[in-house]
């Protein structure tokens, strides 16, 4: 059931009526069998898999907090880590492990059979995963109480908002609101459904028009387009991943509001970061969260000497693109973002020893920093949506090679989708200055905007519904 | 301003102009913009206003290109609206000079002792997916028979009628077959094809069509070429079509609902019940019209010296249909019964896929209405065993009359 389809309207406003006319208790079983509905709709066979992760982690959580030796401690935690990420890893990076490993003993001049297994990826398995392996991991670090509610937990991880696309959320951040009386609450609803509409229309009409006009087409048979239409795809592919995964988390955050529940935020404008560390602390937010927390931090984050620090950056990153997906471009694309974290540092740190903690660039210097940031991001950004590196290469070949080819034009659509995405990005821009932004328009005119994106949905959003791009995640 | 009352959450909503005043705004425009859309707008803006929003990009350029003469496939015609290329070969896809897709040019004096023409849509003609050899014409030539498939992409059979009138009988066939889809009486009320199959990007076109009065079949014709090619940007067309066409209040209704979401949202429920209401009728539509349109058929083919053969196909879902299908009446077997009570010689190609014991994924084509190979090849073999029966027939009575004059 995708969120920008009418089969999930219906659902969401029968989810939003029943909710609210029932008690407390009543309320999570019924989010609870609402979540496991609506994730039966993709594949009921996969919400077994879910139920083992919550009955695993349930168990697990007061018996981490109740173990008398730092054995028994370390032993549950470690059955939930063998569990969530065994399941994730059977999953999602079986056939590349194997895969890889062959080929490197075939290069090695060791011929061995291996033949892949026909493994469907279950949707939102690095979400849900994470979700609840934060949960005992936050337990065994002694800075969460664990649940006693069976329901709650269930209900925290199966949460169907963010279930298949995150944002991901921490259990200390959400089981509190489980346990505590909802009641109904009209701004709730307006900033709930707003916020729904808002994510709704730069999914369905910027992400998708950009997609079925630009980029689809010409990342499918990149050797027949021009360097300049690559160029332009490239760019445009870039708006597109932002609204398409910036979209759903804005409908997540929103539907969640709608049932009385606060989600994190997952993006803040991250086109206007000016290094790429800050871009990191701007995109997918909930995910660099996680990494800095159990990953980075784990490994001594930055209380070790430089040069650890880096290398720590580094793993981390490297990480966190195989979290993307189960392909050697997600890996050279998290090493090129791990380099170029470590370029940033070394900068910064150089920037520091010469001119002080508090340098700050000035306008030359953050407009210059942001063209270098956007600019690395969009060339990484090849790596990311290419099928594989002869796609990779044939595109970089004709993108530095002034190639001739196919060039396409951009439509009227796909203008008015890249303004909206500039206009989003400009409202980004102002509010950081001045936060009271929202409070300037009138009543009125928000409702008029609101309205005319409806009816703009309605007439132009492209007739075929394009899945996420990070439900394959 | 959090809101805490003990009130249904249903009742509070009454509350929303001041407790949610962005929404409640929100839903007043939209409102206010259905009402003028569906009161006042249609009084003002030019129904090619409209035609352009209600027809996709790719339609707007097929009317361009074919009103041009660069379709590929297709040639307008002032008679029956349009035609095969002749001579196109394009993969699959060849047609002779005459617009038939057969296995020979054929000329119209006879080769071989047997002649059948075919007459009917892209089931008959086997479309792009198939070779010409997969055809059901192809597949009933033997040495003595030999078959020319004019088929013609969504042609009805008010067209198939005309066709064979205004130039067809000329090729001289011993039998004619006439292929009706699952439900021939749909397109017979229609001129401008988008009205009627407002999906069907690849063919917005304009079709003739007959009108029954005091049980008299009357020709309504194709608009004029110039009339067509502007219909983007003018609007005689639909002066014409208001009267001419019977779909053309479901194009009116799209200017007053078709426009915005909520007005669309409720007439869409509207058309689905309609729709509904068709399926559980238990006459099939138009079925006097198809009658008449047949009876004239025959009447012409028997003038000319043929005998016609009527073969009826039948889609996916009235062979293998659903377990809620199974319960809606049978339209297909009461047209068939008709047609049978009628005294028309039908092929009834449902009895011949269900008799085969084949798999419908095995007789029908990914978009459950046209045939495959060896879905061709069963109703072909049915319709072979007819033509053969006919033929025996009519040697014995041409015998019996010889010896009479003897």
């Amino acid at each position: 059931m995708n969120f920008v389809t009418t089969q999930f309207l219906v659902f969401l406003v029968f989810v939003f009526f029943v909710y609210w006319h029932l008690p407390r208790k009543a309320q999570n079983i019924f989010i609870l069998l609402a979540s496991y509905f609506f994730y039966a709709c993709w594949d009921w066979r996969f919400l077994s898999l879910i139920i083992i992760s919550t009955l695993v982690d349930y168990t697990a959580g007061p018996k981490i907090q109740a173990a008398r030796s730092e054995r028994a401690r370390k032993g549950w935690m470690l059955l939930s880590l063998g569990v969530n990420l065994g399941i994730l890893g059977y999953f999602k990076y079986f056939n590349f492990f194997a895969g890889s490993f062959a080929s490197l003993l075939s290069s090695l001049g060791m011929e061995v059979s291996y033949s892949t297994l026909n493994i469907v990826l279950p949707v939102g398995i690095s979400f849900y995963t994470f979700q609840t392996l934060s949960y005992t991991l936050d337990i065994y670090r002694g800075k969460l109480e664990p649940t006693r509610n069976f329901i709650d937990f269930a209900t925290f991880v199966a949460f169907f908002p963010q279930l298949v696309a995150g944002p991901i959320v921490r259990a200390k951040e959400f089981v509190h609101q489980l346990e505590k009386k909802r009641v109904f609450s009209f701004d709730d609803l307006q900033i709930g459904a707003t916020r729904f509409l808002y994510g709704f229309f730069k999914k369905a009409f910027i992400a998708d028009t950009l997609a079925v006009n630009i980029v689809d087409p010409v990342f499918a048979n990149p050797a027949d387009y021009s360097s300049g239409t690559i160029w332009l795809s490239l760019l445009m592919y870039t708006i597109q991943i932002y609204a398409d995964f910036s979209g759903y988390s804005n409908m997540a955050i929103g539907s969640a509001r709608m049932l009385g529940f606060e989600i994190p935020e997952n993006f803040n404008f991250p086109y206007l970061a000016r290094n790429i560390s800050e871009y990191w602390r701007r995109w997918h937010r909930t995910m660099s969260r996680f990494f800095r927390d159990y990953v980075y931090i784990s490994l001594g984050g930055n209380r070790e000497k430089f040069a650890v620090v880096l290398r720590n950056i580094c793993i981390t990153v490297i990480i966190s693109g195989l979290w993307h997906g189960a392909g050697w471009t997600f890996v050279i694309w998290g090493m090129l973002h791990g380099f170029y974290i470590v370029v940033d540092q070394l900068i910064r740190r150089w920037q520091a020893r010469r001119y002080g903690k508090n340098y700050s660039m000035g306008v030359v210097g953050s407009i210059i920093g942001w063209s270098l940031t956007m600019y690395f991001m969009l060339f990484a950004r090849l790596l990311f949506r290419s099928q594989d590196f002869s796609d990779t290469t044939t595109c970089l070949v004709r993108m530095f090679t002034g190639a001739d080819g196919i060039t396409l034009g951009v439509n009227m659509l796909a203008w008015v989708a890249i303004v909206a995405f500039f206009i989003d990005h400009v409202y980004g821009w102002f509010k950081e200055r001045h936060a009271a932004i929202d409070s300037i328009a009138p009543y009125w005119a928000k409702a008029l905007l609101y309205a005319s994106m409806i009816i703009f949905l309605y007439h132009a959003r492209p007739t075929e519904i394009n899945p996420f791009i990070y439900f394959q995640f | 301003m959090n809101h805490q009352s003990d009130k249904p959450v249903i009742l509070q909503f009454l509350q929303i102009r001041t407790k949610a005043p962005i929404l409640f705004w929100t839903i007043v425009f939209i409102v206010a913009a259905e009402a003028f859309v569906i009161g006042i707008a249609p009084l003002i803006v030019p129904d090619h206003f409209y035609l352009r929003a209600y027809l996709t990009d790719k339609a707007e350029e097929k009317i361009a290109s074919f009103t041009r003469g660069d379709d590929r496939f297709l040639v307008f015609d002032q008679v029956v609206g349009w035609r095969n290329r002749p001579n196109t070969k394009l993969g699959n896809w060849a047609v002779d000079r005459y617009g038939s897709r057969s296995t020979h040019e054929f000329g119209h004096e006879k080769i071989r002792p047997t002649r059948v023409l075919f007459l009917g849509n892209s089931l008959m003609n086997g479309g792009a997916h198939l070779r010409i050899d997969e055809t059901i014409s192809a597949m009933i030539e033997d040495s003595l028979t030999e078959a020319i498939n004019f088929g013609t992409m969504l042609y009805s059979v008010d067209q198939m009628y005309l066709d064979y009138v205004e130039r067809l009988h000329r090729f001289n066939p011993d039998i004619v077959v006439v292929g009706l889809q699952s439900d021939p009486g749909d397109g017979l009320v229609n001129q401008f094809i988008p009205f009627w199959k407002r999906s069907e990007t690849n063919m917005p076109f304009l079709k003739p069509r007959f009108v029954l009065e005091h049980d008299q079949l009357k020709l309504v014709e194709v608009p004029e070429l110039e009339v067509y090619s502007n219909c983007l940007t003018q609007g005689s067309l639909f002066d014409h079509l208001e009267t001419a066409d019977s779909y053309y209040e479901d194009f009116d209704s799209y200017k007053r609902f078709g426009i915005l979401p909520i007005s669309s949202a409720l007439w869409s429920l509207s058309e689905r019940a309609e729709n509904l209401s068709e399926l559980l009728d238990e006459e099939p539509v138009y079925k006097d019209m198809v009658l008449a349109i047949l009876n004239e058929l025959r009447y012409e083919t028997e003038k000319h010296g043929a005998r016609l053969i009527v073969l009826t196909f039948a889609d996916q879902q009235k062979a293998y249909p659903d377990r809620i299908r199974a319960m809606l009446p049978d339209q297909y077997g009461d047209l068939v019964a008709a047609l049978r009570a009628s005294g028309f010689e039908v092929v009834d190609s449902r009895s011949a896929i269900i008799n085969s014991g084949l798999e419908p994924w095995q007789v029908y084509h990914i978009d459950e209405r046209h045939f495959i190979r060896e879905g061709n090849a069963v109703i072909a073999a049915a319709l072979k065993t007819r033509v053969t029966q006919l033929l025996r027939t009519s040697a014995a009575v041409n015998s019996d009359e010889q010896g009479m004059m003897d």
